[in-house]
């Protein structure tokens, strides 16, 4: 039987691809599947923020050379299943446009004929980009963006289908009101629908002439390789400059309780909570913030779930989280609606501990553990390589996966109280089940009308 | 390690992936399946041939008055009262000491606990041999556990993507178990007793009904120390599972139900007769049908693309074969205006191609992407000690699957789209915006 050594660390290494273009790349034959993904970054802003979506939903459509998604899937097919996604969403206040593919290794493909399955794929990220299906006045594709629309829109009012989801969208934009993070993801409905080509033709343009490209790529190949790829697929991306994106507000202290509590037609009430911190990825009390609210919410092991749960039965989900970035923490669970008062109350119980240093050892040990657990667990996992380097990147912070495990092991008791006595709470968010009963049973014939 | 009785194994290789895997028949009556994979974490299975579906049964031996007869939702449940030990140190708090990710979850015809960690793997290996092997349940902790459990059903018929599913099930079936949620009903919760769950772990958690998926960097030596160590020799036992006898046809042919969605949801199921057949088999239909379902629904085919381009259908659409060793059926899910419409145009489309016949090219490409979504699982512990579970339940063989896939003929597809998509075997289950919600 086979034992493997010891990993060494997986920091990518930075590579120039071309004005505006920096690679950053991990050699490695450890996964079958290589990573090639694309971002570019800019400031939340509510105007930008319509356009950007509907932009980014309309350019995967089709492109010059692949007219239609029957012709962009058939080439995926055709590339040996890879797959690409398009991605909107946030880090801090910065709003990330990016597009990231997924492909076999070509040495396991047993096909001579098979080809360049990198290069077929960074042409397709290039083609979306910077090569849509326009209309000879260089618009972008009419039918395309109206159908984008629609389907922006349904996605848009789909978010209500989910409630545990529904809430958790409800409850940042109640709790980031005043800051570029709350603003919605995607915009308006009306937002969306009143926008025109000549507006997206606007955005696009905004996005590829004043943004830094950034690549990173984990897979075998060496990254000069990569880099030359890159550099040919994508020269046709000359930004005129690149904007400086200020960095992401924090509100250190919440000065009184926001409590907010809206209704929908299900039985269960979901309940968040947001506490701001004092501690951000740039502070140097952030390994102890990370490692209280570990102690506190992140693990089956943690105070939240051994109490609300398993003790007072109040709940089958509970967790927290922290956002390093914005510095802000959140709890949430799902209860019976008539149990608001008691979970909140003991919740801030627990809190109490916390603050007071109620820590045992065992807690600590095992917070510990569990969040080196979770730093060494980013090595098996290409996404996640690319998401700790990448938020990391773009909020100027320089640290290793190496550093930041370094940095949580040698946090002290007294030093998460430190941390958790500057928290202070922000924000009580509840979604109220109106129908204890669950939504209405089935028609017994079943017939639609 | 000089004097190591190594137990009986079967060695599984693939010279294409460049993967390899034991089978170890452990003398405690436990196969232990070991896949080493060079990563950072490790990640480890345990578990039982007991799933929802299992409602009545008893051990081979015992009288007929013996059955056992449970209500709806005890696998789960026994699941979540596995944690609590007698020492009252719940078992999630020693795996976190260990810096260990562990969880456990049920399905129709399983519960498997697990744990994922990048240390200390012989010590939380020890702990998930150890705890679902001690049952300690009391009045108390069933009781506590019942509210618990009556939020998570709470959650799932809050969610109308799980109701969609549940009431095509529910529908496609009129007497198989799989027809109800996994956890149960608040009702058939409120039945459970502490003997209720003895009564259950006695038969289904035998070791020779049981197996342990371990993938990642360790050694055989290793974990054949801590299974010594940590497991009593059993004799085996053979399980006789009583099963409601099930029409080959639906129950109900369509289903509605409302609640506060923005655009209608639905689940279509056509009721396949595929797991009557013997396990060799049943794994090649599953890869013919995995190919075949490519062929007809993906994003690439035209099917897919005419709804969507007319805008019949939202982006989202997903579809699947389902088998296990008593039900198998093939579904597709998405949101739609009018779902009528659009399931008649997909009968349409499949009685077109009936009549027509495949297309050749279509189909090679579409083996070749089945073939190449297979390469992709062998890149996490937690995937491949998932799959390689599946294979060894479904009675089938990881490695061989790969090639089974290689091996599908047109014909073979051919053949299932005449089989599968029967007018009689087709059900679909709506969720639809409520009268009153707003639909502007």
């Amino acid at each position: 039987m086979t034992v493997f050594e010891t990993r060494a660390q997986f920091t990518p290494s930075r590579h120039t691809v071309g004005q505006g273009m920096v690679l950053y790349a991990r050699q490695t034959d450890r996964f079958k599947v290589g990573l090639l993904s694309m971002s570019m970054a800019k400031q939340t802003e509510a105007a930008r923020v319509p356009p950007t979506s509907l932009l980014l939903s309309t350019l995967k459509r089709g492109t010059e050379k692949y007219p239609s998604l029957a012709a962009i899937n058939e080439r995926l097919d055709n590339l040996y299943a890879s797959s690409l996604v398009t991605r909107n969403y946030r880090c801090g206040d910065r709003q990330i446009l990016g597009i990231s593919t997924e492909f076999l290794d070509s040495r396991y493909l047993n096909d001579p004929e098979a080809g360049d399955i990198l290069d077929g794929c960074a042409e397709m990220m290039s083609q979306m980009l910077l090569h849509p299906l326009t209309e000879e006045n260089g618009l972008l594709c009419a039918r395309l963006v109206d159908s984008e629309k629609v389907h922006l829109c349904d996605s848009i009012r789909s978010q209500q289908n989910n409630p545990r989801l529904w809430a958790a969208l409800r409850f940042a934009e109640v709790l980031c009101a005043n800051e570029p993070c709350g603003i919605p993801l995607h915009g308006g409905v009306d937002q969306i629908m009143s926008l025109t080509r000549e507006q997206l033709r606007a955005c696009h343009r905004d996005w590829l002439d004043s943004s830094e490209l950034i690549f990173f790529y984990i897979g075998p190949e060496e990254p000069a390789r990569v880099a030359e790829v890159l550099c040919r697929r994508f020269a046709d991306f000359r930004p005129i400059t690149v904007e400086q994106i200020p960095p992401t507000t924090v509100i250190r202290r919440a000065d009184k309780v926001r409590s907010v509590t809206e209704e929908m037609a299900v039985s269960q009430g979901k309940l968040h909570l947001g506490f701001r911190t004092d501690a951000t990825v740039h502070d140097p009390t952030y390994y102890a913030m990370a490692m209280a609210n570990e102690v506190f919410g992140a693990s089956p092991a943690s105070k939240l779930f051994m109490t609300v749960r398993e003790e007072k039965s109040l709940c089958y989900s509970i967790g927290s989280s922290y956002d390093l970035y914005k510095g802000i923490m959140k709890v949430s669970c799902g209860i019976d609606p008539d149990m608001k008062d008691v979970a909140c109350e003991e919740i801030m119980r627990q809190w109490d501990r916390m603050r007071r240093g109620e820590i045992t050892d065992e807690e600590l040990h095992a917070a510990k553990q569990s969040l080196e657990n979770n730093y060494r667990t980013i090595e098996d996992n290409p996404h996640a390589i690319e998401g700790f380097y990448y938020g990391r990147l773009l909020e100027g912070v320089d640290m290793t996966v190496e550093d930041c495990r370094a940095g949580l092991a040698a946090v002290t008791r007294e030093q998460i109280v430190e941390a958790a006595s500057a928290v202070t709470l922000d924000t009580v968010y509840f979604l109220k089940g109106t129908c204890p009963d669950g939504g209405e049973e089935a028609d017994e014939d079943g017939e639609l009308e | 390690m000089a004097n190591w009785n190594k137990p009986a194994t079967e060695h599984f290789e693939s010279l294409r992936l460049g993967e390899q895997y034991d089978c170890i028949h452990h003398p405690s009556g436990l196969d232990i399946y070991l896949f080493p994979k060079n990563m950072t974490s490790t990640y480890a299975m345990f578990a039982t041939r007991y799933g929802s579906v299992d409602r009545d049964f008893r051990l081979e031996g015992e009288s007929e008055e013996a059955t056992v007869h449970v209500p709806a939702g005890v696998a789960h449940f026994l699941e979540h009262k596995m944690f609590a030990n007698e020492d009252g140190v719940d078992s999630f708090a020693r795996f976190s000491a260990w810096g260990a990710d562990a969880n456990a979850y049920t399905a129709y015809n399983r519960t498997v606990y697990l744990f994922g960690c990048t240390e200390h793997f012989d010590l939380s290996l020890t702990e998930l041999l150890r705890f679902v092997t001690h049952p300690y349940f009391t009045e108390d902790s069933v009781r506590k556990e019942q509210g618990i459990i009556a939020q998570e059903i709470k959650m799932y018929d809050d969610d109308p993507y799980e109701r969609c599913f549940s009431e095509l099930l529910r529908c496609l079936y009129h007497k198989h178990h799989v027809r109800e949620n996994i956890c149960g009903t608040v009702d058939s919760i409120a039945q459970i007793t502490p003997q209720t769950l003895m009564d259950c772990y006695r038969v289904f958690y035998n070791l020779s009904n049981m197996v342990l998926v371990i993938c990642g960097n360790v050694s055989a030596e290793e974990v054949i120390a801590i299974a010594d160590r940590e497991l009593p020799v059993q004799p085996p036992v053979r399980i006789l599972r009583e099963m409601p006898e099930e029409p080959h046809t639906v129950l109900q042919a369509r289903s509605l139900v409302r609640m506060p969605v923005s655009k209608p949801i639905f689940n279509i199921g056509f009721k396949d007769r595929g797991h009557e057949l013997p396990a060799g088999e049943r794994q090649k239909r599953e890869a013919a049908m995995s190919i075949l379902n490519e062929m007809l629904f993906s994003r690439s085919g035209e099917l897919y693309n005419s709804l969507f381009e007319e805008g019949k259908i939202s982006p989202a659409f997903s579809y699947g074969y389902s088998m296990a060793d008593t039900f198998s059926f093939n579904s597709l899910a998405g949101e739609a205006d009018d779902p009528e419409a659009v399931l008649q145009e997909i009968l349409r489309y499949l009685e077109d191609k009936k009549r027509e016949g495949l297309d050749r090219e279509v189909f090679a490409r579409c083996r070749r992407v089945m073939c190449a979504e297979y390469i992709k699982d062998f890149d996490s512990t937690e995937e491949i000690a998932n799959d390689l579970l599946g294979y060894v339940f479904d009675e089938g063989e990881m490695f061989a699957y790969g090639e089974l896939l290689q091996q599908v003929t047109y014909e073979d597809v051919t053949q299932l789209l005449h089989e599968i998509f029967g007018a009689d075997s087709l059900c679909m289950s709506v969720v639809a915006p409520s009268e009153e919600s707003d639909q502007t």
